[in-house]
């Protein structure tokens, strides 16, 4: 698929556009959350969600999958689920006499592991080292994950019962944390008016397809990032690790993130550089979910976004001159 | 990096402006008054160290030290003002009043200059505006390299009215003022750490400038025309000039037996003309004598202003003497040397080093008003009130009655001072008077009376001293003149040697002026306005005055009194410069006035300059769009260029608009894009997109960011 023409940058930016809209189409009201979706999709990553049953979270996964013609695939994280109905499981075939390799859950495009944070550790870890690897190993055998690949997560806020908080480590694997938050009303009234006339995810059909989503990371890639620019993503991330706020800053794997997704970001916008509002537009949910709030910040009833968004507005923009 | 203020900054300040006072002195004719100048900077310097130290915002600072400064000078001006006598008198009329005197001493004394309390008090008001507008420029805007401004104009005012009496180290201490300002108050007291390699780098550069400068300002000097170091300020700065006698010389050339050639002249009026050299005003029975003369070095041209012909003579000079032989009354002249000019009586006196000596040599050109009124015109003209004073119509003490009584019946058929005057040249003139070197042996009055009633006997002052008591007695202004007559035809030139030293009367007559007589019958025919037999264009017949039959036997009937008269010494000029204290005060008002428009400017054309990196330039562009938004008091936005050029465009004009858009994308590609952008023409579209702002904002605040560029205010100062 490497043998097609890299798409231009105003294509690329066309049909992020058409995936926003298809997925708007199901997801009434949250404009920002798809963008983020669209960005996380372009920018090779992977997306967690977090918030509180019913809100769509499911309803934005499945939209995005079937918008790039992608093959999706869900796997329902339960405390019992294996670590193999993740990956996939070697069996003995007994006709051929041979070990034969049953995928899992993971192979497919998009994969939205529902209510991650519900499975035990060792399940969620072998999900977070595919995504992290790309590929699967069982039984000494290596098999690739299809491209693109992207896992988009969902969890419930950590708080409530049954569940097994993700570690920092893993998060960290995320580039983008976003919440969906309950709808406004007039959305909410607009999405039962809408399923009322049967249900829309089936009315989307693909507006792309993952081999030109494939093409388009290419184009992506040759975003220009200045070093000042590059600058700037680390003092932000820095910033995290000195904001008396925060115990965990981010990781220097979350100044790469951000630098990722800023391109997408800038790509969408028809720019082939990258200025700093792109990085400002993405810092806070692209680190939010890495950072560890001090005491005294969770005493305060602050939320870790709160903190990066104070973080991105303080450090000065390499604008002023 | 942020700007740290420095405690020693204010104390630096200080010391600047004292040492730029300092090279001031030569001004001034007692320098005692810079004992003040400490007093009131060390107070803005103790103010704006405590400042720092406190941590007081800047402003705070600045107004206490314009607080305590202007309490200091409001004390010393209470202190020194004349007491009003009027009741009904504002409280600051004593402060007016002393304003006043200072601003009259400035304009009617040449430099050096008297310490009249009102001058020095004005000096110190302009120090201390300096001193605030160094710690504006410092301190608050923290731009102190435009502290050389203020610092400049001292220096400047300096060098401008002393000209060749600045001294190398005049400009040596101006300099280590200002390095000082610069070391004290730039980031060289309160940088972050890690950077001191940068800093003694900075104090490397300063020490080496001052070294290599010092080392190089006594080098140039041999260079730089600077002229010779005046004697009376070697010798004191309150010796008086002496000036010679300028009748003994007359009397010794006169009867000097060898006729010396003393100039040659050529001059462009078809009637050669008298060169004088100096007018004496006192008229004593026992002769004339000089006066104090108010020298000047300034303000010739403007002097005189009585009509006559244009002439134009130039002069070869042989011989030495201390005034300059110039036709009655000079305009112009360019003649090498230290001159001044003595504004009553229009003679130019050398002032240079060796000043006996100074014509030797010299060759001039001098542009004169000679005085050519019609015979009309001075019959019928009436005395004038010499501007100079009462001196030239007192009639000496002493004289013979019978010297008045002569004048009347002279005089007895004049109806006008013109005509009276005309009478006693021709009474003068008779044949009843000899022309004599050898005087009488023994007078039985006093010498002009017994040469008007009895001897009839004499030479040319003689004639001139009887010619002006008569006049005097009649109530016309009259003086000496001593001088050259026209002497001989030599091709296009005229030479004069020292039998041709001559001595005259000038009259002051109403709408007229000075205008010369002739007295003396034998040494030259009336000037063409006294004598209608004369036609215009006959020239005079002169022949030397004494008849070489050999050494007097006597000496002259006429004593002159040993003249010392006392003459303020004057710092060589050569010829017009103006008024030192008018500039003083007009450049400190410019440059206070014109100081934001000019930083502005400067820092515009730096931002803009050509030849940068060009992210560099893009940065700078961007921070010059910025700073005009803040000087028209418009909001900017920090936003990246593009977004913010859309933002703001909303709310322009669209002509300024697309300029701004057209910067903003330069800068954006500059800035972030790969292969960057041409930032050569990036000045073009932010000097473009300024006038487009300009123009279509309203008045008020065009004139703001011309006048009053708030970009230059230190909490407008964008640092990256």
């Amino acid at each position: 698929m490497d043998n097609a023409a890299t798409p231009s940058l105003a294509e690329v930016a066309n049909v992020a556009t058409s995936v926003g809209q298809s997925i708007a189409r199901v997801l009434e009201g949250k404009p920002r959350q798809i963008h983020t979706a669209v960005v996380v999709l372009f920018a090779e990553g992977h997306l967690l969600i977090e918030d509180v049953p019913g809100v769509g979270k499911t309803a934005l996964a499945k939209a995005l999958a079937r918008s790039i013609d992608g093959e999706a695939k869900r796997i329902q994280f339960t405390p019992d689920l294996l670590p193999s109905d993740v990956t996939g499981v070697s069996v003995f075939n007994q006709t051929t006499r041979e070990f034969e390799f049953k995928p899992g859950g993971i192979f497919a495009n998009i994969v939205v592991g529902d209510e991650i944070n519900r499975a035990s550790p060792k399940t969620q870890s072998a999900l977070l080292e595919a995504m992290a690897e790309d590929q699967v190993s069982v039984d000494g055998h290596t098999y690739p994950l299809p491209q693109p690949f992207m896992v988009i997560a969902t969890q419930n806020p950590i708080e409530m019962e049954g569940t097994y908080p993700l570690p920092e480590a893993q998060r960290d694997r995320f580039m983008a944390r976003i919440q969906m938050g309950y709808p406004a009303r007039s959305s909410e009234v607009a999405m039962l008016t809408s399923q009322a006339a049967g249900d829309q995810m089936a009315s989307i059909s693909p507006v792309t397809d993952v081999d030109f989503i494939a093409r388009a990371v290419t184009t992506v890639r040759q975003v220009y990032v200045a070093p000042i620019i590059n600058d700037y993503i680390v003092t932000l991330v820095e910033a995290t690790r000195n904001s008396p706020d925060l115990r965990l800053g981010a990781s220097p794997r979350a100044s790469l993130h951000l630098m990722r997704a800023a391109r997408v970001e800038a790509a969408l916008a028809g720019r082939d550089y990258v200025i700093p509002e792109d990085v400002a537009q993405l810092a806070t949910t692209v680190l939010s979910h890495r950072v560890l709030l001090t005491v005294d910040a969770q005493v305060a009833r602050r939320t870790s976004e709160q903190v990066v968004a104070a973080v991105v507005t303080q450090v000065p923009r390499p604008n002023r001159g | 990096m942020r700007f740290q203020p420095s405690a020693l900054s204010s104390v630096a300040i200080a010391l600047a402006v004292w040492l730029a006072a300092w090279t001031l002195r030569p001004m001034f004719i007692d320098t005692a008054f810079l004992t003040w100048v400490p007093a009131l900077v060390g107070a803005a310097a103790v103010v704006g160290a405590l400042g720092v130290l406190l941590r007081f915002p800047r402003a705070v600072t600045l107004g206490a030290q314009a607080v305590v400064m202007a309490s200091l000078l409001l004390w010393l001006g209470f202190r020194d003002a004349p007491r009003s006598d009027d009741p009904d008198a504002s409280w600051y009329e004593p402060l007016v009043m002393l304003g006043a005197l200072g601003t009259k001493a400035v304009r009617e004394s040449s430099t050096p200059l008297p310490t009249e309390p009102g001058l020095v008090w004005l000096l110190l008001c302009i120090l201390a505006l300096v001193v605030l507008a160094m710690e504006t420029l410092v301190n608050v805007l923290e731009q102190p390299a435009w502290a050389l401004a203020p610092l400049g104009v001292i220096y400047g005012v300096g060098a401008l009215t002393l000209a060749n009496e600045m001294e190398w180290t005049s400009f040596a201490a101006v300099a280590v003022g200002y390095a000082l300002v610069l070391a004290t108050s730039t980031h060289l007291s309160g940088a972050s750490p890690g950077r001191t390699s940068h800093q003694a780098t900075r104090a490397a550069v300063i020490l080496v400038t001052l070294v290599v400068a010092s080392v190089l300002a006594p080098a140039l000097t041999n260079f730089v025309p600077l002229g010779d170091k005046q004697p009376w300020l070697q010798a004191g700065r309150n010796k008086p000039i002496t000036l010679s006698d300028p009748t003994v010389a007359l009397n010794e050339n006169l009867r000097r037996p060898a006729d010396e050639v003393v100039l040659r002249y050529s001059t462009d009026s078809e009637t050669p003309v008298y060169l004088r050299t100096v007018a004496l005003t006192r008229l004593t029975t026992d002769g004339a004598a000089l006066t104090g003369m108010r020298l000047s070095t300034t303000g010739l041209s403007g002097a005189y202003t009585a009509p006559g012909e244009s002439v134009k003579t130039r002069v070869r000079m042989l011989l030495a003497s201390e005034y300059l032989p110039v036709p009655f009354a000079v305009d112009r002249f360019s003649a090498a040397g230290a001159w001044a000019h003595d504004r009553d009586t229009m003679s130019i006196v050398a002032t240079g080093g060796a000043r006996t000596e100074q014509t030797e040599g010299l060759e001039y050109e001098v542009s004169s008003t000679v005085p050519r009124p019609d015979r009309s015109e001075l019959e019928a003209a009436a005395a004038g009130t010499d501007p100079a004073g009462d001196d030239t119509l007192s009639v000496p003490g002493g004289l013979d009655p019978g010297v008045a009584t002569l004048t009347a019946s002279v005089t007895a058929q004049a109806r006008t001072a013109g005509e009276k005057a005309l009478a006693i040249q021709s009474f003068l003139r008779s044949d009843e008077f000899s022309y004599s070197l050898n005087a009488p042996e023994e007078a039985d009055t006093d010498a002009i009376s017994s040469f008007l009633l009895t001897d009839h006997a004499g030479y040319c002052i003689h004639f001139a001293a009887g010619m002006i008591t008569m006049a005097r007695i009649e109530g016309i202004p009259a003086r000496m003149a001593i001088g050259f007559t026209p002497g001989k035809r030599d091709g296009d030139e005229w030479v004069v040697t020292t039998h041709n030293m001559h001595s005259w009367p000038e009259l002051y007559f109403e709408g007229l002026g000075w205008v010369p007589f002739e007295p003396t019958k034998s040494v030259a025919s009336p000037p063409e306005y006294t004598d209608p037999d004369v036609a215009p264009n006959a020239s005079p017949s002169p022949t030397p005055s004494p008849s070489a039959t050999g050494a007097p036997s006597a000496s002259p009937s006429i004593p002159v009194e040993p003249p010392e008269p006392t003459v303020a010494p004057t710092p060589p000029g050569g010829s017009d410069s103006s008024n030192p204290g008018g500039w003083f005060l007009l450049l400190g008002v410019l440059v206070l006035l014109a100081a934001p428009m000019a930083a502005r400017s400067g820092v515009r054309v730096w931002r803009l300059r050509a030849g940068q990196e060009p992210a560099a330039a893009a940065d700078a562009a961007w921070r010059e769009v910025g700073a005009l938004f803040t000087d028209t008091g418009l909001e900017f936005s920090d936003a990246s260029p593009v977004l913010a050029a859309k933002e703001l465009g909303k709310h322009l004009d669209p002509s300024a608009a697309s300029e701004l858009g057209a910067v903003a994308g330069i800068v954006q590609r500059a800035r972030y894009a790969r292969d960057g952008a041409d930032t050569s023409d990036l000045g073009v579209h932010v000097r473009q997109f300024r006038r487009a702002l300009l123009r279509t904002q309203p008045g008020n605040r065009q004139t703001r960011a011309l006048l009053l560029p708030l970009s230059l205010a230190p909490m407008n100062i964008r640092r990256g």
